[in-house]
């Protein structure tokens, strides 16, 4: 019985029935992943083509582009600095901004609110936003035709109070940890939990991690440690991040837990290529679950990349143990190594057995030695 | 026979074996002429047999190195001495093997040309001086005791000894003799044509013998 398992673990007969699904994305390969899924490559893989995520064209803030421009339009038209003050007034304008890394647009808002707080007779007010631009280390807007001197004089004394004061530092901790940390609308280099060195004030904190929706805090250097909890993302958002993170960079482990989420599947096989010399440098990537991925590279010829690419992608099914191995009658390799062995013992055994004929020459001499 | 199989022997059997073809391997042996011993004979005291090279009506003729191969047998060691190759071929007889008679024909021209520069001195010259290149002259030997017995004879136009299917060779035609030492000659590398003479005086007679051992009724 045990030779019999033997021989048909050979022949490759023991192939499971029930298909494994697996999800087959391709970045810059250049065989279409529908000619890849179209002929099947074992019986027990159903390869799912998928269409990378692509990223989104980045939403134009309409309300905060309005809100600025009616603001200005009350501010110097209709001298309604009251209602200028009333259409930036919404927090969101600056956090949303600065959540997008968009440090102009929130240096404009503010600068806008000193002005009208000003012109409105409220310099307390005018100068704890000209503070805050300070603070946010924001650069202060050229709005020479909409603010006055005054204004901009202010703005100006602030930025320099602020150089001068030390640095206080803040503590940003997030569940899980591993976020990477934006602090006022710019990228703090650094992933939580992390250590940074601000100005005294309010700042503005982003923690983004893959497959989990950005946290955002506001901290004061006042009580200086901020503590987020970042929830599961859904799919599409995963599928955002991904087109945004992760695209130049494709198979990277972190890359790959993402499309797991984006493309709801836990187990993705990756295929990018690269124009070589020689044809393509096709690299395929297999990730399951939270495994480590397996990682294939093989110089397929310019000709037939499409079978290239097929068999590489085999060859890591096979080693990851989702499809069978292929039968050792069909390696080439098997039939090279049977066939180089049978020569060795041939010349060993003739070497051994057979006895060559000698035979003795007779020249004469003709030199005088 | 030790058989000595260098690498190359080793890689000629592997690679004959893989490609099912049959391997020879050659180990050559030198037969070494540079003694005088086979031309020292004297017709008449003080004249070499060889000057009859030089002599009406052989004037003419070139000169034939005659190679053959003579069976002594395995009953007894007959060493290195001509005469005792003659009482051992008289006893237990021996045979000249006429397929591997092999003739070398020396041309008349350089004959000439080699006693002139010995001036005319024949008695200091030795079978090499004549023979030109190192010429194979068999492709193999018997496996079991033999000697080469070198024949020096006149060659008249268009007549070779070898072209009498291992006849002996007319006595008037006979310039020399000599024989290598009887021994299985696939065990050395280098053998000579230097048996010492047979007899106090060696003459016609002596050369005669020397080249008829073999050939017809023993000695």
């Amino acid at each position: 019985m045990r030779w019999l398992a033997l021989l048909v673990a050979l022949s490759g007969c023991g192939a499971p029935l029930r298909a494994t699904g697996v999800t087959l994305v391709s970045v810059g390969a250049p065989v279409e992943i529908a000619e890849l899924a179209g002929a099947p490559i074992d019986p027990s893989v159903e390869l799912r083509p998928v269409d990378a995520p692509s990223v989104a064209a980045p939403p134009h803030d309409v309300a905060l582009a309005a809100a600025l421009a009616d603001a200005r339009a009350a501010y110097l038209e209709t001298l309604d600095f009251a209602t200028c003050l009333e259409l930036l007034a919404p927090p969101g304008l600056v956090h949303d901004a600065l959540a997008r890394s968009d440090r102009e647009p929130a240096a404009r808002v503010i600068t806008m609110r000193a002005a009208c707080h000003l012109a409105a007779g409220d310099e307390g007010a005018a100068e704890r936003e000209a503070d805050r631009l300070a603070v946010l280390g924001l650069p202060i807007p050229d709005l020479a035709d909409a603010i006055s001197p005054r204004a901009e004089a202010m703005l100006a004394d602030a930025v320099a109070r602020v150089t001068d004061v030390p640095g206080v530092t803040i503590e940003v901790r997030s569940d899980p940890a591993g976020a990477s940390v934006g602090l006022d609308g710019r990228a703090a280099g650094c992933t939580t939990p992390c250590r940074l060195e601000v100005a005294p004030g309010e700042h503005f904190v982003v923690l983004a991690l893959d497959a989990h929706e950005d946290g955002r805090a506001v901290v004061h250097t006042d009580a200086p440690a901020v503590v987020a909890t970042l929830t599961p993302s859904g799919a599409e958002r995963a599928a955002q991040q991904w087109a945004e993170r992760h695209a130049g960079a494709p198979d990277s482990w972190p890359s790959l837990r993402l499309l797991q989420v984006a493309l709801r599947d836990r187990r993705i096989l990756l295929v990018t290529g690269a124009q070589a010399p020689e044809g393509w440098l096709l690299r395929v990537a297999l990730s399951v679950d939270a495994e480590v991925p397996r990682r294939l590279e093989r110089l397929v010829g310019p000709d037939d990349p499409a079978e290239g690419a097929r068999a590489a992608l085999r060859d890591l099914l096979s080693e990851a143990g989702l499809i069978p191995p292929r039968p050792i009658l069909e390696e080439p390799l098997f039939w090279t190594g049977l066939g180089l062995a049978a020569a060795i013992a041939a010349g060993i055994a003739v070497g051994v057995l057979y006895q060559p004929s000698i035979t003795h020459p007779v020249r004469a001499r003709g030199e005088i030695p | 026979v030790t058989r000595r199989l260098g690498c190359a022997g080793a890689l000629c059997v592997v690679l004959s074996g893989l490609a099912g073809v049959g391997c020879t391997i050659e180990e050559p042996i030198d037969l070494d002429l540079s003694s005088r011993f086979p031309i020292a004979c004297e017709e008449s005291p003080g004249v070499l047999l060889a000057s009859r090279a030089f002599r009406a009506p052989h004037d003419a003729d070139d000169v034939e190195y005659v190679f053959d191969v003579v069976r002594t047998g395995a009953e007894a060691d007959p060493r290195c001495l001509a005469l005792r190759i003659a009482e051992h071929c008289a006893e237990f007889g021996c045979e000249a093997i006429p397929e591997l008679r092999r003739c070398v024909r020396i041309p008349r021209a350089t004959i000439e040309r080699v006693v002139e520069e010995a001036a005319g001195r024949l008695e200091t010259l030795s079978p090499a001086h004549f023979l030109e290149g190192s010429p194979r002259i068999l492709d193999d030997v018997p496996d079991e005791p033999a000697a080469i017995r070198l024949t020096i004879a006149l060659a008249p136009p268009g007549v070779s000894a070898c072209d009498g299917a291992g006849a002996p060779i007319a006595e008037e035609l006979l310039l020399g003799c000599g024989y290598t030492c009887p021994a299985v000659l696939g065990g050395a590398r280098m053998v000579s044509v230097d048996l010492d003479p047979i007899a106090e005086t060696c003459d016609l007679r002596f050369v005669s013998a020397c080249a008829e051992i073999g050939l017809v009724t023993p000695w």
